[in-house]
């Protein structure tokens, strides 16, 4: 029997297919897209909660894996990997990413808005302050639009990757 | 010696407090916000006590709370660590006053270099070269601006309350002048409940150098040489060795001195260092005191043998300095780089959530200081993202790198970003391995830093699949089964003043030591039962199938007076 998963470096989409014969013995298939195939014996062993090794061709690979939702994080040789784990059936809905809100790039508390609602605002233009480890740091706009609504006010803690405002964008033509 | 020490801290330098202390036979009280019920310090100490909501003014700033559960606990002294009340000078003295010893500077020494400006009025009286800068104290934005143009720019604005690159802007020139003044004074006013700022001129490729100092309280000052602080991202240090490849022993002989005249200067006590910056012809300007232990004093202890936090004890007890300055010898070289939660591939902004996967690497002269437990934890965002220090130590710059790469390349912390592979990076840096480190090292050799992402390895994506095929076979990390031990009766015990278990008491007792079960650890640890109302009762266990707790025995109900071990 085999079984298949699929990954996304960020870069390139990745088939693994995973073979076991009546022995019991591990055989992986990797595909690129370029479509070459390669069929190699694989053993592995868990050694604890998300660690383990493989080996293949004599070689011993020592592993960790953290997932969160569909991301992986791999440690693997000296260097680490964050793959997305791709599930082919929800791919379609996955896709609509809220393109005109603008979301907070750090959990932190908001000190100053800098714009209101109903605001015309420029590509790069500043927008809020937030204050994170008291740090401050300014979130700029991604694009030139219109403020449609905004959704904290000065003083409230916002976590990570929450929406903050509701950007109409409106392409601008170039000024001289 | 004190018999008993609060630690006013949290993380990994609260753990690395409490380590010398037990090592001291004295014992340890840790004080916890609720996030941190579990964190490594509530572990590792004797005792611990909670300090209830994590917002730090309500908890490891809540001066009257600490000080209410140093008197209560019958500790004698407090450490406060670095950082949160460590150079707070009102809490040093309200330590005191309330007749326990202050692990640190004593609250003169704190108030004279805390105050930027003053510090450097002492040390321009005792001859030292200061940045040339206006300390003036005003506040006017116009007469300022006026300073500005005199000095030159680029120049920064710094916080005279300051310190960690809070309240701190560089201008470039004349017209950014208004917005990062008005933009530095809120955020010193937000982070040290003090807006007032200072100017100072902006130097370019400097080093940053600082030197540990220790004074005592019969008048000795000595030097443990320096440590080079130069590479750093946001005005916050990330990487230090100790010796800097920039001094000459001539160069440290000389800055040695002037660091203890600075300090004499002072009449400085216990531990902090003297910081510079060093141009590339050699110049140094005094920079400020740090009246702490900082963050990288680890390198300083490979390097000296001396273990800076039982100086401190010592001194703070009323001894004298263990040694006298020709007896200080730095050996071989050190580095310590800094483990954060933060993504440096955006502009190295702190990262949150649960770090699941930890594995430090183990070997001859390297030094894991952690603020996260080994089977991982929830980084929050009420504290610093720093969750551990990776210090190495051998016999010279080459080597210490080489296994620094090592210890690097076997360094897991997976869930959520880490700076880990950006300081791998920076590593294998021509310019570092070198030795031509500079404060604007990373910007100029890692602006807009992405992580170089080749074509993802095919043994990345059989490890993937495979954890896959393997995941319901691994045990989670908290359900490994443990071996207990009970340890022995003990006639100090603290449990003689719990009285009759309650129901919630239990719940928190169960929390705690499966917990440290879980970790490996084999002994129950006495941990004060907190009232009732101050507990968030998280979890019950008697309903977990995996819990330790049925292995131990029955622990409610039979006995109602006091419980002894």
């Amino acid at each position: 029997m085999s079984e298949t998963f699929n990954f996304d470096d960020g870069n390139q989409r990745f088939e693994v297919r995973l073979r076991r014969d009546e022995n019991n013995e591990y055989y992986i298939i990797i595909k690129t897209q370029d479509d070459e195939e390669k069929e190699i014996q694989v053993t592995a062993k868990v050694l604890g909660s998300g660690q383990f090794q493989f080996t293949l061709d004599n070689v011993i690979y020592k592993c960790s894996v953290a997932k969160d939702g569909d991301v992986r994080f791999i440690h693997l040789d000296g260097a680490d990997y964050e793959l997305r784990k791709v599930n082919e059936f929800k791919e379609e809905f996955e896709e609509t990413e809220d393109e005109g809100s603008l979301s907070s790039p750090m959990p932190g508390r908001i000190v100053k808005l800098l714009v209101k609602t109903g605001a015309n605002i420029k590509k790069g233009q500043d927008l809020l302050v937030v204050e994170a480890m008291k740090m401050e740091n300014k979130v700029i706009s991604p694009f030139n639009g219109v403020v449609k609504e905004i959704f904290f006010s000065e003083g409230d803690q916002i976590e990570a990757n929450v929406p903050l405002m509701e950007i109409e964008q409106i392409d601008l033509p170039e000024t001289a | 010696m004190f018999k008993r020490i609060l630690i006013a801290n949290r993380g990994e330098i609260a753990s690395r407090i409490i380590a010398t202390a037990q090592e001291m036979d004295i014992e340890t009280v840790a004080i916890y916000s609720e996030v941190d019920e579990d964190a490594v310090h509530v572990h590792a100490a004797d005792f611990s006590y909670p300090l209830g909501k994590p917002a730090p003014a309500e908890s490891y700033l809540n001066m009257d709370k600490i000080i209410e559960i140093a008197l209560e606990s019958e500790s004698e002294a407090i450490h406060p660590g670095y950082g949160f009340l460590s150079e707070n000078a009102e809490f040093a003295r309200r330590v005191q006053e309330a007749g326990l010893v202050w692990i640190g500077p004593n609250p003169d020494v704190i108030h004279a270099v805390g105050d930027k400006i003053q510090a450097k009025n002492s040390m321009k009286q005792a001859n030292i070269p200061v940045i040339p800068g206006y300390h003036g104290g005003s506040k006017n934005r116009k007469f300022l601006k006026k300073k500005a143009s005199e000095i030159g720019y680029p120049l920064l604005i710094k916080a005279t309350a300051g310190g960690g690159g809070r309240g701190m802007r560089i201008v470039n020139s004349e017209h950014e002048f208004a917005a990062a003044y008005e933009s530095a004074r809120r955020e010193a006013k937000s982070a040290f409940a003090n807006g007032d700022v200072f100017l100072e001129k902006y130097f370019t490729h400097i080093r940053h150098i600082e030197f540990q100092i220790f004074g005592d309280n019969f008048g000795n000052v000595v030097h443990l040489n320096e440590r080079e602080c130069s590479i750093q991202r946001r005005h916050q240090k990330i990487i230090e060795e100790t010796p800097s490849t920039a001094l000459t022993d001539k160069l440290r002989k000389k800055m040695g001195d002037v660091a203890v005249a600075a300090a004499e200067a002072v009449n400085y006590t216990n531990a902090g260092s003297v910081e510079f910056i060093l141009d590339e012809e050699g110049n140094y300007f005094f920079l400020e005191i740090n009246a702490r232990l900082q963050v990288e004093h680890a390198i300083t202890e490979a390097t000296t043998g001396i273990d800076l936090v039982r100086w401190q004890i010592k001194i703070a007890a009323g001894q004298e300095l263990p040694k006298r300055q020709e007896d200080v010898i730095g050996r071989g070289h050190s580095l310590e780089f800094r483990i954060y939660a933060e993504n440096p591939e955006n502009k190295f902004l702190p990262s949150s959530g649960k770090i699941q996967q930890v594995q430090v690497p183990v070997g001859v002269n390297i030094r894991n200081d952690m603020g996260i437990a080994t089977t991982g934890g929830e980084v929050s965002t009420y504290y610093d993202p720093m969750i551990a220090k990776l210090i190495v130590h051998s016999e010279n710059r080459e080597e210490a790198i080489q296994k620094m790469k090592w210890a690097l390349r076997n360094y897991t912390a997976l869930g959520i970003p880490t700076n880990i592979n950006f300081l791998r990076e920076v590593l294998d840096h021509p310019d570092f391995v070198s030795g031509n480190t500079h404060t604007d090292f990373v910007t100029e050799h890692f602006n807009k830093w992405k992580i170089n992402r080749k074509e993802t390895p095919f043994q990345v994506l059989l490890a993937a699949a495979l954890f896959e095929v393997m995941e319901p076979f691994m045990v989670p990390n908290d359900q490994i089964e443990p071996i207990s031990m009970i340890s022995h009766f003990d006639p100090n015990s603290p449990w003689k003043k719990v009285g009759t278990w309650g129901r919630e008491s239990l719940d928190v007792l169960s929390d705690r030591v499966s917990d440290t079960l879980g970790k490996g650890k084999a002994a129950i640890k006495r941990i004060i039962p907190v009232k009732g109302d101050d507990i968030k009762s998280s979890f019950i266990r008697d309903s977990d199938s995996h819990s330790p707790w049925k292995k131990i025995g029955a622990w409610e109900h039979n006995e109602k007076k006091s419980r002894k071990y």
